[in-house]
């Protein structure tokens, strides 16, 4: 009996996989039925018909097909979809410290209104542009060079849409603008000014993005430039659970103008590696990162010949060799978050001409500015709990300038992340950092303050 | 599609750990730049604190790094390299020649003070502690020049200072 | 002899590679999701590391070079959380998250979205460097099953369920 039952599964089978072509593939003149079976045979077809046209008009839009209609919607800007989105914070910062170089008074700040503008081109074709808008240069308070305050900037203007009533107007930063094309997986050309691919708080950039309410100040002291303009490649490469990602850079590196000149011919290169692997016990990412450049300030100077022609010259007035190597680990296990960075970054005055002068402090005689090397590092721990998406995180850092007075700081911080929704996120923060300044300085040299922050990105 | 035979995944991993050292030596290795031994230019010295290249002496701070000082001439923290004692510099740029035996410059000048009492009795009776520390004579007049060979009249009333003796060719324009 | 079950498996996998609906199968098969390709595309297999890297963002190539295009179901149907659960190891509001944050970024958004698995198969079948997933009783016969890690519906270590 039993066999008799397996023969006739083996048989239906067998007969079924044989048959299969035949019944799966329509009559190419034939219509396509549609599934319900109450509908009259002649009116089934135009439903199916039209269903596949439909998928054929959206296969060739969202696959970006080479066809020429597909190339001209793209083209026509009717039809053309920019994604506009950003993210903007709120910070409301407290001192509790006597800490001369930090406001003592309590105050809320707009910090960050970031505009991204992109497009999918087509063909693997994509650019980006992420404007941050200003309420600088309003409030702008320079310093003079007998250390008073000068005359704090003041944009106020009349409205001419409100009765000339007065109007304080801001500035814009770009903050990044390129094209790429993605060739390969191990091959994606991106031109324009982009971020600095070091580390993980560069990258992660935004404010909704990154865990704390402030940067690290090894990572706010730019030890590698914040962004570069210039050409770079980058890519990944599978090998069973593991990524193996790199970027190369080419770029004018770090300047006075760098976003859109170089003062040298030199220019500046970026490396990193990285190696990410997925095991039971979470992700482990792994990064390097090279930065080797050359900084050149330069005046543009007329004169007149011997021979009575007009011609340039470009003097130079400032001009160091830096190098910034950077070391990145991040684990993710389920909940929990682990992030550090160790940054490292080099600077010598090969031009001994151009070597700046000193700061000369009462009672120090004048000098030069020493080649240094700057060292920093943080580590930051997170967990977010199963309640509400909340994420108390912990951190450490250290910074070593070693370029002038100023000298090493450190600072440990503490507090929650949490995240309502998706696109908002409150932070709290409070942090404790000593050895700002010497001893000879008034009030204290540790600085304890609260950030209380929303971010959210639209 | 980047995927590899199991037998190539290992090869592939075992590649990438030998190279891995490399790679970071060679990223460590690239930290060349940086000499702790020859942080400072020619001519220069650390500071005990390492926060300033200092000249050695008988050089003195120029527009260009630390250079010598010409003969007759001494380091001075103002002038860069201002003229010995017993000689004096005609002009701006000129080199410095002796004075002649019956003239003396004003005393104390280029004395190191920090207040009027450090200048005290002296012909240089201003202690100009903004910037040279150092006394220099008062209240002269720019024109004629009154002061001392080698210096002029340099008005800086308009900072509420008086009028100063200072080396020729150093008057803020 | 052939168990039940290699039985079963057997006449899934005809069926599947002959494209031909899977309403007989038991309701544990009925209840897998299945990665579709077109029926003439160069994808045979995907391993499930691949499969999670394709859905977050990462740039693959399939055998004949050519990027492949991944697509979603409907947000919030029960069988896309069912993969990002399963595949991406992500709750529906971490999934959120992850493209939220790579927006930030300055990196490549979601996949695409189709509002029906009619009408998604139908657009894999005319792209066949996409894929998709349905689940296994909803597969049409315009589209192939795909091994993920070797297995396919029906077999015992398969691990894509709804």
């Amino acid at each position: 009996m039993k066999a008799r039952v397996l023969s006739a599964y083996i048989c239906g089978a067998g007969l079924l996989a044989l048959v299969a072509p035949a019944l799966a593939q329509p009559d190419p003149g034939a219509d396509v039925t549609t599934a319900d079976p109450t509908a009259p045979a002649g009116t089934a077809a135009a439903p199916d018909a039209n269903a596949d046209a439909e998928a054929e008009a959206m296969a060739l839009a969202l696959a970006g097909s080479s066809s020429e209609a597909t190339s001209a919607a793209v083209a026509d800007t009717e039809e053309f979809k920019l994604n506009i989105y950003g993210f903007t914070d709120f910070t409301y910062s407290a001192r509790f410290s006597d800490f001369a170089f930090a406001s003592p008074y309590p105050a809320f700040m707009v910090g960050n209104v970031n505009l991204y503008v992109g497009a999918e081109l087509g063909k693997g074709w994509r650019s980006l542009t992420e404007f941050r808008l200003l309420y600088s240069p309003h409030g702008n308070q320079p310093l003079n060079n007998d250390l008073s305050a000068g005359v704090r900037q003041d944009t106020t203007v009349a409205d001419p849409a409100d009765y000339g009533r007065p109007l304080r107007w801001g500035g814009v930063e770009i903050e990044r603008a390129w094209l790429e094309y993605s060739a390969h997986p191990l091959l994606t050309i991106q031109a324009g000014q982009w971020l600095t691919p070091y580390g993980i708080w560069n990258v992660d950039h935004g404010s909704p993005v990154i865990i704390g309410a402030r940067r690290p100040f090894v990572v706010g002291e730019a030890l590698f430039p914040e962004r570069q303009t210039g050409v770079q490649l980058y890519g990944s490469y599978l090998v069973g659970t593991t990524e193996i990602g790199y970027h190369l850079g080419l770029s004018n590196g770090r300047g006075p103008i760098d976003a859109f000149a170089d003062l040298d011919k030199n220019k500046a290169f970026t490396a990193r590696l990285s190696v990410s692997n997925e095991s039971p016990v979470g992700t482990i990412t792994l990064g390097g990162t090279l930065y080797r450049g050359r900084y050149t300030d330069r005046s543009l100077s007329y004169y007149i010949s011997n021979e009575g022609r007009l011609g340039v010259e470009y003097i130079a007035s400032s001009r160091y060799e830096e190098l910034g190597l950077g070391a990145d680990l991040r684990w993710i296990w389920n909940d929990l978050s682990v992030q550090g960075e160790l940054i490292t970054r080099e600077v010598a005055y090969q031009r001994e001409e151009l070597r700046p002068a000193a700061l000369a402090l009462p009672g120090q005689p004048a000098g030069f500015a020493p080649d240094f090397r700057s060292v920093g590092w943080y580590v930051l721990g997170a967990y977010r709990l199963p309640w509400y998406n909340v994420m108390p995180f912990f951190g450490g850092e250290s910074y070593h300038p070693n370029n002038g007075p100023l000298g090493a700081t450190a600072a440990i911080w503490g507090g929650l992340n949490v995240r309502p929704i998706p696109r908002v996120t409150l932070k709290a923060q409070v942090t404790h950092a000593w050895g700002l300044v010497d001893e000879g300085t008034v009030g204290d040299n540790y600085f304890n303050t609260i950030d209380l922050q929303a971010g959210w990105s639209f | 599609m980047h995927r590899l035979s199991k037998l190539g995944q290992r090869s592939a991993a075992l590649r990438l750990r030998r190279l891995a050292p490399w790679a970071l030596s060679g990223l460590l290795g690239a930290g060349c730049l940086f000499d702790p031994d020859d942080r400072c230019g020619p001519n220069q010295v650390l500071s005990g604190d390492e926060t300033v290249c200092q000249c050695v002496a008988g050089y003195v701070a120029g527009a260009t790094g630390c250079v010598s000082c010409a003969e007759n001439e001494v380091p001075d923290p103002v002038a860069g390299c201002a003229c010995a004692e017993g000689y004096v510099r005609p002009a701006a740029g000129a080199v410095c020649t002796a004075l002649p035996p019956d003239v003396h410059p004003p005393s104390g000048v280029g004395k190191a003070c920090m207040a009027a009492a450090d200048c005290a009795g002296l012909d240089a009776s201003y202690c100009e502690a903004g910037f040279s520390h150092s006394c220099v004579v008062a209240d002269c007049t720019v024109s004629p020049n009154s002061c001392f060979t080698g210096t002029e009249c340099c008005d800086f009333t308009s900072f509420g200072l008086p009028r100063l003796c200072i080396p020729a060719g150093m008057c803020p324009t | 002899m052939a168990t039940r079950r290699e039985i079963l498996k057997w006449s899934v996998s005809a069926a599947a590679t002959a494209g031909l609906p899977l309403g007989s199968a038991s309701a544990e098969v009925q209840g897998a999701l299945a990665v579709v390709v077109a029926k003439t595309s160069p994808i045979k297999q995907l391993s499930q590391f691949e499969l999670k890297k394709l859905y977050l963002g990462s740039i693959i190539n399939d055998p004949s070079g050519e990027r492949i295009v991944a697509f979603n179901q409907a947000p919030n149907s029960p069988d896309r959380v069912a993969f990002e659960e399963r595949v991406l190891g992500l709750s529906p509001d971490e999934v959120s998250r992850y493209w939220i944050d790579r927006k930030i970024r300055g990196e490549g958004g979601a996949p695409k979205a189709v509002g029906s698995v009619e009408l998604l198969q139908r657009v894999v079948s005319k792209l066949e460097h996409s894929v998709a997933y349905v689940r296994v009783d909803q597969v049409r016969p315009e589209v192939r099953i795909v091994a993920i890690d070797g297995t396919v519906p029906g077999d015992a270590a398969y691990r894509l369920f709804a």
